[in-house]
């Protein structure tokens, strides 16, 4: 840019690339981050719920350039032996080569797997399921619907977790599923596509991811070039009751309960940003 | 908290018994199969060994974790199984100490009982230990429930788990009990996450004593004279 | 003294009392390192010092080895190269055994080692990020020392604390073998002991011995001392002997 410029000098980009961490610890001590974010800001987030025509129910979601679209199809099947009366939800997350050069192509890869895991949880654990099960049965011990979530990630620009969160809440939401009954004598389910009906849903879930920068800072919604950065990472995925539905702490780094709170309380007030985000997205 | 005791006559704040067998594995460097009552995983620990040229890291060992379920091949759970003891590995290891090399993680889990979490991760710390490699700490872990009655349970069977309105694991390090790991999923306040961090906080350092004992156990049988714990 | 130690255990080397020179400064052995003010374990293991001369460290065993300079080890010749052998030590990297390392070495006299062929070497450079290498001569006397290779005998695998009490002047389980069998041994302290003895018989009686008694502690029910520990290996020698 100027001619003053000792040619022994870096410029902010190969500063960058050379020195990452040297590079955004010089940053953050400026008390902002490399993108222009405080500390406690997450990126800039769009809903947009029913965009997918074909699907029971779907959503796009954007939280700065990390961009996950979630469709939801229903379809019908046995119940599983033990739970006659339920019905069954798959959450499947698909982190391809087409959202960052980081992932293979192939069978999903740790952290595609990783994060469905933590969905299906999120689903399933206590009482804190998002779907009502039991209202999925169409008839006991013969039929019942399976929901599948499928979240595709479209572009990759870190805390992927949150966006899917974001994303399957906004779906189900959107979804709406056919009356269908069972036709004893034929035996096969009768769906009316005319009449929809939407998910009985418990109190919706967000969640909000933390880094935690050299075991003392905490920093909102850390973006990829942040993620390799933090020792350790905080997700707090709360309800609408004010209650928690999943906490994880993961990554080698260390940190005290007292942070852990700080996020928690952090991460109630984005909760309310998200779900008027969410609400105002949706078209019915 | 109540005193009530739980189907195998536990109080609320008693853990099941801890098992440790060291050196279990004469392959191995080091293989530690530990046991929260039934519940029983084996680790095996195998380096600083020689890495594969394109898995070679300039300044510190590379850490490869396998984990296996007792049964069934392993699915998406295992591969948050995976995560979690690459989290502790990557906490206590100083991998910078043993550049250009491999660290390899085994788990074998033999009976899930319940807490197998807790199990696995306590397993790790404790074959990372028999292995010798440089540690910078031995987390402890151990898992608590809430059951749908608000009452507190820790280190939960099965059966405990299945009913249960949440569940917590968690890993400690000695030093100031910083948190290394958290999983914490199922419907609960902030207040019973705190009481949750009390209690497992209590039970770590059951764990943590019980590593002690254990090293002092392995040291008499080997012919170093042990001092009488003070 | 010793006292049982975890790792991230801080040791409070720097208290003396009078019978202590303040002034000497303080040695940390395997097993402590000091980061900044303090100084903590990074192994776990029975705690050691010699107060008087402020000498601290770590005792335990393990079975992976780690070179550290000064130390000898048995390798395994894996290949052969111009000018230097490479050699398996059982540590994360094969080590360099230079062809002139050896006792009366030239360009046109050098030893010949086939691949395979067991070497006692002591090492000579170790560093966590070069690979570590070797010598079979003592660099300032231009001896071997006893060094060089190992033909004929068996190797044997154990642990690297046992080795360590094999090569204390006085080692119970060779003065107790010595009392029935006359023999040759190597041993090193990357887990691997060589043994020779007149007969095969005899030598895989040594070799035996050499593995049982190292296990011979656990099973102990006296109180572990010199004397004690003799006679537990007296036992074990007088046993295998009987079954041979």
């Amino acid at each position: 840019m100027t001619t003053s410029v000792s040619p022994y000098a870096f410029t902010a980009e190969t500063f960058k690339r050379v020195q990452p961490e040297e590079y955004y610890r010089k940053i953050l001590e400026q008390d902002v981050r490399p993108d222009g974010r405080a500390f406690d800001a997450c990126r800039t987030t769009i809903v947009n719920a029913g965009c997918i025509g074909t699907a029971e129910g779907s959503a796009v979601v954007r939280i700065g350039d990390t961009t996950v679209v979630c469709g939801i199809k229903a379809e019908v099947a046995e119940p599983t032996l033990d739970q006659p009366q339920q019905g069954y939800f798959v959450p499947n997350v698909e982190l391809g080569p087409l959202c960052s050069a980081r992932f293979r192509p192939g069978p999903p890869g740790d952290l595609a797997q990783l994060v469905s895991e933590r969905l299906r949880s999120l689903l399933y654990v206590g009482s804190s399921k998002v779907v009502v099960l039991e209202d999925l049965c169409i008839e006991p011990e013969q039929a019942v619907w399976v929901i599948y979530a499928d979240l595709t990630c479209l572009n990759y620009d870190g805390n992927i977790l949150d966006a899917c969160v974001l994303a399957l809440s906004a779906a189900l939401k959107d979804t709406r599923i056919p009356r269908a009954s069972l036709d004893v004598d034929e035996g096969i389910v009768r769906a009316d596509e005319q009449a929809t009906q939407p998910l009985t849903l418990r109190p919706f879930i967000f969640a909000a991811t933390y880094g935690i920068y050299e075991g003392r800072l905490l920093l909102a919604d850390p973006n990829a070039s942040e993620e390799p950065l933090m020792a350790s990472q905080v997700t707090v995925c709360l309800m609408e009751d004010g209650q928690l539905a999943a906490l994880w702490k993961s990554g080698g780094g260390l940190c005290s309960m007292e942070q852990v709170q700080q996020c928690i309380a952090q991460a109630r007030k984005r909760y309310t940003e998200l779900a008027s985000l969410v609400s105002s997205s949706s078209s019915n | 908290m109540s005193g009530s005791s739980r189907a195998d006559g536990r109080t609320a704040t008693q853990l099941r018994p801890m098992s440790a067998s060291q050196g279990v594995l004469a392959r191995a460097d080091g293989a530690v199969r530990f046991g929260f009552g039934d519940a029983l995983a084996i680790c095996s620990v195998n380096g600083p060994m020689e890495a594969k040229l394109k898995e070679e890291q300039l300044d510190r060992a590379t850490i490869e974790v396998q984990y296996r379920p007792a049964t069934g091949v392993p699915g998406v759970r295992a591969r948050v199984m995976e995560a979690a003891i690459r989290d502790i590995v990557e906490a206590s290891v100083l991998a910078n100490h043993h550049p250009r090399t491999l660290v390899q993680v085994t788990v074998q889990h033999l009976n899930e009982a319940g807490s197998a979490m807790a199990t696995t991760l306590n397993a790790v710390a404790m074959a990372l230990l028999n292995a010798g490699l440089p540690l910078r700490s031995m987390p402890a872990t151990t898992t608590c429930a809430i059951t749908a009655d608000g009452e507190l349970l820790i280190d939960p069977t099965a059966e405990e788990e299945a009913v249960a309105a949440s569940i917590h694991t968690m890993a400690f390090v000695q030093e100031q009990h910083q948190l290394v790991y958290i999983e914490s999923t199922g419907h609960y306040t902030e207040e019973q996450l705190a009481a949750c961090h009390e209690l497992c906080r209590a039970g770590a350092d059951k764990v943590y004593a019980f590593y002690r004992v254990a090293l002092e156990k392995k040291l008499a049988e080997e012919g170093f004279v042990v001092e009488a714990a003070a | 003294m010793a006292k049982i130690i975890l790792p991230g255990e801080q040791v409070d080397v720097f208290t003396v009392d009078d019978t202590v020179d303040a002034s000497l400064p303080v040695c940390l052995g395997p097993g402590l390192v000091q980061s900044e003010t303090a100084v903590h374990a990074i192994q776990g293991g029975l705690l050691r010092s010699q107060e008087t001369a402020r000498h601290w460290w770590i005792e335990s065993n393990k079975k992976r080895y780690v070179p550290a300079v000064g130390e000898p080890v048995i390798g395994q010749v894996t290949s052969r190269h111009a000018e230097e052998y490479r050699v398996d030590i059982g540590g994360a990297h094969t080590a360099v055994l230079p062809a002139l390392a050896f006792e009366g070495a030239t360009k046109k006299n050098r030893p010949n080692l086939k691949v395979g062929a067991l070497v006692y070497a002591r090492v000579s450079l170790a560093d966590k990020d070069m690979e570590p290498e070797l010598e079979c001569v003592n660099p300032s006397t231009g001896r071997s020392d006893g060094y060089g290779e190992l033909t004929d005998g068996f190797m044997v695998h154990c642990g690297l604390a046992h080795c360590l009490r094999l090569l204390r002047p006085n080692a119970a389980a060779l003065t107790a073998l010595g009392q029935h069998i006359p023999f040759e041994v190597a041993v090193g302290m990357n887990g691997r002991v060589w043994i020779r003895a007149d007969t095969i018989d005899h030598t895989i009686l040594g070799a035996t011995m050499i593995t049982r008694s190292e296990h011979v502690y656990g099973d102990m029910t006296t109180a572990l001392t010199a004397s004690t520990e003799l006679d537990a290996c007296r036992r074990l020698v007088k046993q295998l002997v009987q079954q041979l």
